[in-house]
C-alpha cells in the first residue's frame, strides 16, 4: 500500500521516473561489506553522471549492480521505476534491463571479427534486417572498414570504438562504463571523451561512467557520484563539489 | 541443435561399440593363464571343430596371472567364465578351495593316470611341463652340472644360479613339492642354505630363461617350455632333469576345470573334452614340447617322454594345498 | 529461461551418474573394508607396522620423493632450454623426450637392464632402488617438462623485463621466473609422487620391495582383499595428504593472462649455445635413445625378423584398442569438460576433489572395485561389454582430462560471458558461442592425451577387459613371457611407432585446424 502510494507520488511529483534508483542497498562479498546501506536517486536521462572514487571503493560494484551481474544482499535497485532487484534476487535479468555494459578490458571476443562481435546481440534479439543497422553504426564510429579484422589486431582506440559500437548498436537506454579509457594515450583519451558526449546527446542514452580520474570526471559530467569506503560521500554537479565539505573529496580532488 | 547432433553422435559411437560386441548363443567363455602364443591356436581348432564361438581371456605367468585368477575370484558371485585352464594345479586347487569350481568327470580323461586327477574332479590335468635346471653350455662345464636340485646349496655354485620368486606360478609349486617330499623341517633347512648360497631371485621363470641364456648367471630353475624357447633362439643353454636317480624331477601338468554356476556349461563340458584330449596333447607337444599324459601320443623328437624319466611321486592335491601353507614363510624368504 | 534451466539440470543429472559409475564401486569397496570385522579391520590396519611393510612404505617414499625432485628439476631445465631458450633443433628435441614416457613402463625397464648387462655393470647396482630411481626418472622428467614449459608460456615478458631493468637474467629467473612458475613445479611434483608411488613394473622387475608391490603380493599371491584393499586405501591417503595442499593453494590461482594484446613472450638469448646443446643431447642420447636403440638392435639383430610380420600380428589388437581408446578419449574428454564447465558454474570444487581421490587409487585396486561392483546380473550388460573398459578409463584419466580444461577454462576472463549475458544469450549458447571456441584447443589437446594414456593404460585394463576383446598393451604383456626377444623388442617397437603417429597426428592437426588469424599473433 505503501509503495504503491509512493510510487504515485513519485510519478505525480516529478512526471518521470528516475532513471536509477537505489533503496538501502547492502551488498557483501564473502562477508566484508562493500557498499553499505545505500540510497540514490539519479533523475537527470540522457546526462553524463560519473563514478568517482578509489581503487577498492566500490565504484565498480554499483555499476555491476545497475547492469544485474551481481546480486544485492539487502535493498532495492529501481531503474525507470521498474524494480529490477530487490533483496538477494535479480528480478529483471540483464540483458531485459535494455543496459549496455563497457567492460574495462572491453570484453571484444578474441575468435570474432568486429562485424561478429557487433552482430552477436543483434542475432540474440532477433531483430528483423539487423544487417542494415550494423553497417549504419559501423558507418557511425567510422569502423567499417575494419569488419573483418579481428579485435585484437586493432589500435587501442579502434578497439574502443568497437566496443561502443557493439553496445550502442542494440539501442540502450543506459550506458555502464568501467573504464574504459584508462590505458590510452592523452591524445586518444581527448578524442574519445569528446565521441561519448557526442553520443549522449544524439543517441538519447544516459551514462555511467566509473573513473578514479577526477579531472576527467569534472571536465565530462553532468553530475557526479564520489564513493568511499563503501558509502555515497557526494552526489551533485561537479561545479558544486568544489564547495562540499568533506576533508575525503577535498584530498581526493586535490591529489 | 547442435549439442543434439554431438549427442547423437556420442550415442552412435557407443551403440556401435556395444553391437560391435553383443553375445550370440553358441559360445564359451575361457579364462586361461597358459601363455596366448600356445593357448590361442588349440582354442581355434575347438572352434573350427565345434562352431562354438570361444571367447578368451588371456593372461600369462610373468603377470603372476593376477588378472585372471583375481577375476574368477572377484566374479564368484556371478560368473562369467566357463572354464579355467590353468598352467598348473596349484591355481585350479585354490578355485577349489573357495568353491568355485565344480565336479565335471570327464570322458576324456579316463586315460589319465590318477595322480593328476584332484580327489573331487575339480580339477584334471593333462600336458605337462617339467621344472628344469637350466644351464648355460658356455659357462658351466659338464663336470660341474648338478645332478641334484639339493646339490645347489654346494659352495661351488655360490651366487651363480637363479630361481623365480617362489611366491608366483610354478616355482612356487615346485617348492611345496620339495616341501611334501622331504618334510618341513629339511626343506627349511634347504631354502635357508639356499639363500645363503647367494640364490638371485628373478621376476619370473621367463626372467630366469633370459638371465640364464644371457649369460648373467650360470644356471636356474625354470619350465621345460621357457627352456624350449631359449634352445629355439639359438642359446646356448641346455635342460637338465634333476634328481633322477633320487626323488624325480617335478612334473606340472596343465589343468582344466569347469566354473560353478556358469552360464554354458555344456559348451564348457565340450571344450573341457576337448582339451583333454589326444589331439590337444600333440598340439601341445608339437607347439610347446609339453609331455602327454595320454599314453602312446606321437611327439616330436626333442619332446621328453614320460616314459624315459623318473618323475617326482606327489599327490599333486596335497602339493597344491602346501603351497598355501608356506606362503607366509616364503614372502619373508624371498625378502633379500 | 526455462529452457536454459532444463540443460543445466540434464547436464548436472548426467555428471551425477557419471560420477556414480565412477565412485560408486570405489565407496562400495571403502565400505566393505571397513564394515568387515572388527578385529579384522584392526588387523588389517596394524599390518603396515611390520618391520617389512614399514621398510617397503620407506622405500616407496624414498623413491617418490626422489623421482619427483629429480623430474621437475630436470623437467625445469629442458622446459626453459626447449620452450624458452633459442637452442636450435628443440622441436625435434622436444618430441625426443617425450619418448620414454610413450613407451609402457616395463618396456623400458627390460631395455634398461639389457642394456646394463651389455655394458657390464654390477649386479649390485642394477636391482637397486637408485636403478629404480634413474629409470623413473626418465620416465617422468618429460612429464615434468611439459606442464612446466606451459606454465613458461604464459609468464608475460613485462614480468621478466621490469626484472631486467634492475638486475641480470640469473637472479631475475631466480627470484622472478621460478616464483612465478612455482604452481606449475608444484602441479607436477606432486603428479609425478602420484604416478611413481603406484609405479608397479619397474620396482617388481628389479626387486626392490615397495608399498605397491607389498600390496600386490598380499592380493595376487595370499589373494587376501580385504588386507590389500586396506593397504591401497592407506595408500591412497598418503596421496590425497600430498594433494591437499595443491587444491588449496592453486586451484585458485588465476595466473594466466590470455588473448590479451598486452601479452608477449620473452626468448631468452643464450650466450652459449653449443655447452646446453651437448648437455641436451648427451642427456637425450642416453635416457632415451639407448633404450629405444637398444630395443630396435634387438629386433634386427635376428634376420628373419620383418616388422610387417609383427605389424600383422598385432593388426587385431591395434585396431581394437584405437577404436576403444578413441570412444574412451572422446568420453573421458567429453564429461572432462562438462565437470570442469559445472565447476566453474556452479563453484563445485568438491567435485574435482572427488575425481583427485579416483586417481590417487592404484590401477589395481580400480580393476577389483569395478568386478565387485559391476559383475552383478543387473548390471551384466555393463560389465560384459566395452561400457566396462570405458567406465575403466574414466576412473583412471578423467581427473587429468578436467585438469587440462578448467585450467583453460579458468583463462577465459569472466568479462567475456557477462557482455554476452548483457546481450540476452542463453547460458547455453554463450558457452557453445564463446566458451567452447575458445576452449577448443584445450579439447583437442585432452582429447588426444587422454587418447595415449588410454592405448597404454594396462594394470586396470587387464583385470577388466571382457572376453573375446584383444587390446595392444595386453596383448603385448601377455605375448611378453614366451616370445623369443626379437618379437617383444619389435612389439614394443611398433606399440611406440603407433604412438608416435597418434602424436604426430595431433601437432598435424592443432597446425591445421586452430591456425586461424585470431589465435596467430598471440
Amino acid at each position: 500500500m505503501y509503495a504503491f502510494w509512493k510510487k504515485g507520488f513519485i510519478q505525480s511529483t516529478m512526471e518521470r521516473e528516475p532513471v536509477i534508483q537505489f533503496r538501502n542497498c547492502t551488498k557483501l562479498f564473502d562477508s566484508k561489506t562493500i557498499l553499505r546501506n545505500i540510497s540514490l536517486e539519479v533523475n537527470e536521462e540522457n546526462s553524463f553522471t560519473s563514478i568517482l572514487g578509489k581503487s577498492g571503493s566500490g565504484k565498480t560494484t554499483l555499476l555491476r549492480l545497475i547492469a544485474g551481474l551481481e546480486k544485492l544482499n539487502e535493498g532495492s535497485i529501481h531503474i525507470k521505476g521498474k524494480i529490477v532487484s530487490e533483496g538477494s534476487k535479480i528480478i529483471v535479468p540483464p540483458h531485459e534491463r535494455n543496459v549496455g555494459f563497457i567492460f574495462q578490458d572491453l570484453a571484444l571476443w578474441p575468435h570474432f571479427t568486429v562485424y561478429q562481435n557487433i552482430e552477436f546481440g543483434l542475432k540474440q534479439k532477433k531483430i528483423a534486417g539487423y544487417k542494415s543497422i550494423i553497417m549504419q553504426t559501423m558507418n557511425e564510429f567510422g569502423i567499417t572498414d575494419l569488419k573483418d579484422n579481428f579485435t585484437h589486431q586493432l589500435s587501442g582506440g579502434q578497439q574502443q570504438l568497437v566496443a561502443l559500437a557493439r553496445s550502442m548498436v542494440l539501442q540502450p537506454e543506459i550506458l555502464l562504463m568501467d573504464e574504459p579509457l584508462a590505458n590510452l594515450d592523452v591524445k586518444l583519451k581527448t578524442q574519445m571523451r569528446k565521441l561519448i558526449k557526442q553520443l549522449v546527446k544524439e543517441k538519447k542514452v544516459s551514462i555511467f561512467y566509473v573513473t578514479h580520474d577526477h579531472k576527467e570526471a569534472m571536465e565530462m559530467s553532468d553530475k557526479m557520484i564520489v564513493v568511499n569506503e563503501g558509502a555515497i560521500t557526494y552526489y551533485g554537479t561537479p561545479e558544486q563539489s568544489i564547495y562540499f565539505d568533506s576533508t575525503f573529496l577535498k584530498e581526493f580532488i586535490e591529489v | 541443435m547442435k549439442p543434439i547432433r554431438y549427442f547423437l553422435l556420442l550415442s552412435s559411437v557407443i551403440a556401435f561399440l556395444l553391437t560391435s560386441c553383443t553375445t550370440t548363443n553358441n559360445e564359451v567363455v575361457v579364462y586361461t593363464s597358459v601363455d596366448q602364443v600356445f593357448s590361442e591356436p588349440v582354442l581355434k581348432e575347438f572352434e573350427k571343430r565345434t562352431g562354438i564361438k570361444v571367447k578368451t581371456v588371456f593372461d600369462t605367468e610373468e603377470t603372476k596371472s593376477t588378472g585372471v585368477l583375481n577375476r574368477l575370484i572377484a566374479e564368484r558371485n556371478n560368473p562369467q567364465s566357463d572354464v579355467f585352464w590353468s598352467g598348473d594345479p596349484m591355481r585350479a586347487d585354490v578355485l577349489k578351495q573357495r568353491g568355485i569350481t565344480e565336479a565335471y568327470r570327464s570322458p576324456a580323461a579316463s586315460g589319465i593316470s590318477e595322480v593328476f586327477i584332484d580327489n573331487d574332479y575339480n580339477w584334471i590335468g593333462f600336458s605337462s611341463r617339467a621344472r628344469v635346471l637350466l644351464i648355460n653350455t658356455n659357462l658351466v662345464k659338464p663336470q660341474d652340472i648338478p645332478s641334484s636340485i639339493l646339490d645347489l646349496t654346494n659352495e661351488k655354485y655360490k651366487g651363480k644360479f637363479t630361481v623365480a620368486n617362489p611366491l608366483f606360478g610354478t616355482t612356487s609349486f615346485h617348492i611345496a613339492a620339495i616341501f611334501a617330499a622331504l618334510g618341513d623341517e629339511k626343506a627349511t633347512q634347504f631354502m635357508e642354505d639356499l639363500k645363503k648360497n647367494g640364490v638371485v631371485i628373478s621376476s619370473s621363470n621367463g626372467d630366469v630363461k633370459k638371465k640364464v641364456a644371457t649369460g648373467e648367471v650360470q644356471m636356474g630353475l625354470t619350465d621345460t617350455d621357457d627352456a624350449n624357447e631359449a634352445v629355439k633362439e639359438g642359446a646356448p643353454v641346455k635342460a637338465i632333469f634333476l634328481d633322477q636317480n633320487g626323488f624325480g624331477n617335478l612334473i606340472v601338468p596343465n589343468t582344466v576345470s569347469l566354473i560353478k554356476n556358469s552360464q554354458n556349461s555344456e559348451n564348457g563340458k565340450k571344450l573341457i573334452d576337448f582339451l583333454l584330449s589326444v589331439e590337444t596333447e600333440k598340439m601341445l607337444a608339437e607347439s610347446c614340447a609339453q609331455m602327454p599324459l595320454h599314453k602312446g601320443v606321437p611327439v616330436p623328437s626333442t619332446v621328453p617322454s614320460l616314459d624315459n624319466i623318473v618323475p617326482m611321486k606327489v599327490n599333486y592335491a596335497e602339493v597344491a594345498q602346501k603351497s598355501e601353507q608356506i606362503k607366509e614363510y616364503l614372502k619373508q624368504w624371498a625378502r633379500q | 529461461m526455462g529452457k536454459t534451466i532444463n540443460i543445466k539440470t540434464i547436464l548436472l543429472l548426467v555428471a551425477g551418474l557419471f560420477s556414480a559409475a565412477i565412485v560408486l564401486p570405489l565407496g562400495a569397496l571403502l565400505f566393505g573394508t571397513i564394515s568387515g570385522q572388527a578385529s579384522e579391520v584392526v588387523n588389517n590396519i596394524t599390518s603396515i607396522f611390520h618391520g617389512d611393510v614399514l621398510q617397503s612404505i620407506g622405500n616407496s617414499l624414498i623413491i617418490s620423493t626422489a623421482v619427483s625432485i629429480l623430474s621437475v628439476l630436470l623437467g625445469c631445465c629442458f622446459a626453459f632450454l626447449f620452450s624458452k631458450a633459442n637452442l636450435p633443433f628443440s622441436k625435434a628435441l622436444r618430441l625426443l623426450l617425450l619418448l620414454p614416457f610413450l613407451l609402457p613402463s616395463y618396456v623400458i625397464c627390460v631395455a634398461w637392464n639389457d642394456v646394463w648387462l651389455f655394458a657390464d655393470v654390477h649386479r649390485n647396482l642394477i636391482y637397486s632402488l637408485p636403478a629404480v630411481v634413474f629409470i623413473l626418472t626418465t620416465i617422468y622428467t618429460p612429464l615434468a617438462a611439459f606442464i612446466i614449459q606451459a606454465g613458461l608460456k604464459n609468464i608475460n615478458a613485462g614480468m621478466e623485463e621490469a626484472g631486467m631493468m634492475i638486475t641480470s637474467y640469473k637472479e631475475v629467473f631466480i627470484k622472478i621466473v621460478l616464483p612465478l612458475l612455482r604452481p606449475a613445479l608444484f602441479s607436477s611434483f606432486i603428479l609425478i609422487f602420484i604416478l611413481s608411488l603406484s609405479e608397479f613394473a619397474v620396482p617388481s622387475f628389479l626387486s626392490v620391495p615397495v608399498f605397491v608391490t607389498e600390496i600386490f603380493t598380499q592380493f595376487s599371491a595370499f589373494y587376501n582383499y580385504s588386507l590389500a584393499a586396506t593397504q591401497s586405501l592407506i595408500l591412497t591417503a598418503i596421496c590425497l595428504l600430498l594433494l591437499f595442499p595443491e587444491r588449496k593453494f592453486l586451484t585458485n590461482e588465476y595466473f594466466f593472462p590470455f588473448g590479451k594484446k598486452a601479452f608477449r613472450f620473452r626468448m631468452y638469448e643464450l650466450r652459449n649455445k653449443s655447452v646446453p646443446l651437448v648437455l641436451a643431447m648427451l642427456y637425450l642420447f642416453f635416457t632415451v635413445l639407448v633404450p629405444v636403440a637398444f630395443l630396435a638392435f634387438q629386433t634386427f639383430s635376428v634376420a628373419k625378423t620383418s616388422l610387417l610380420d609383427i605389424v600383422i600380428m598385432l593388426l587385431p589388437s591395434l585396431k581394437d584398442s584405437l577404436l576403444i581408446a578413441v570412444a574412451g578419449a572422446f568420453i573421458v574428454t567429453l564429461f572432462g569438460f562438462i565437470f570442469s564447465w559445472l565447476t566453474a558454474q556452479y563453484k563445485l570444487k568438491f567435485l574435482q576433489t572427488i575425481l583427485l581421490f579416483v586417481f590417487a587409487v592404484p590401477a589395481i585396486v580400480t580393476g577389483v572395485s569395478l568386478i565387485f561392483f559391476y559383475n552383478t546380473p543387473s548390471l551384466s550388460f555393463i560389465y560384459s561389454s566395452i561400457l566396462i573398459i570405458l567406465i575403466a578409463f574414466s576412473t583412471r584419466f578423467l581427473f587429468i582430462a578436467v585438469k587440462i580444461i578448467s585450467d583453460n577454462l579458468r583463462q577465459i576472463p569472466v568479462s567475456y560471458t557477462e557482455a554476452a549475458k548483457m546481450m540476452g544469450a542463453r547460458s547455453f549458447y554463450i558457452f557453445r558461442k564463446i566458451s567452447l571456441p575458445l576452449l577448443g584447443e584445450a579439447l583437442f589437446t585432452s582429447f588426444f592425451i587422454i587418447l595415449i594414456f588410454c592405448l597404454n593404460e594396462l594394470s586396470t585394463v587387464i583385470m577388466v577387459y571382457p572376453p573375446g576383446t584383444s587390446l595392444l598393451p595386453v596383448t603385448i604383456f601377455t605375448r611378453t613371457a614366451n616370445a623369443p626377444q626379437h618379437i617383444v623388442s619389435g612389439m614394443s617397437l611398433v606399440a611406440l611407432m603407433f604412438t608416435l603417429v597418434i602424436l604426430l597426428c595431433m601437432l598435424f592437426g592443432k597446425k591445421v585446424l586452430f591456425n586461424q588469424q585470431w589465435r596467430e599473433s598471440r
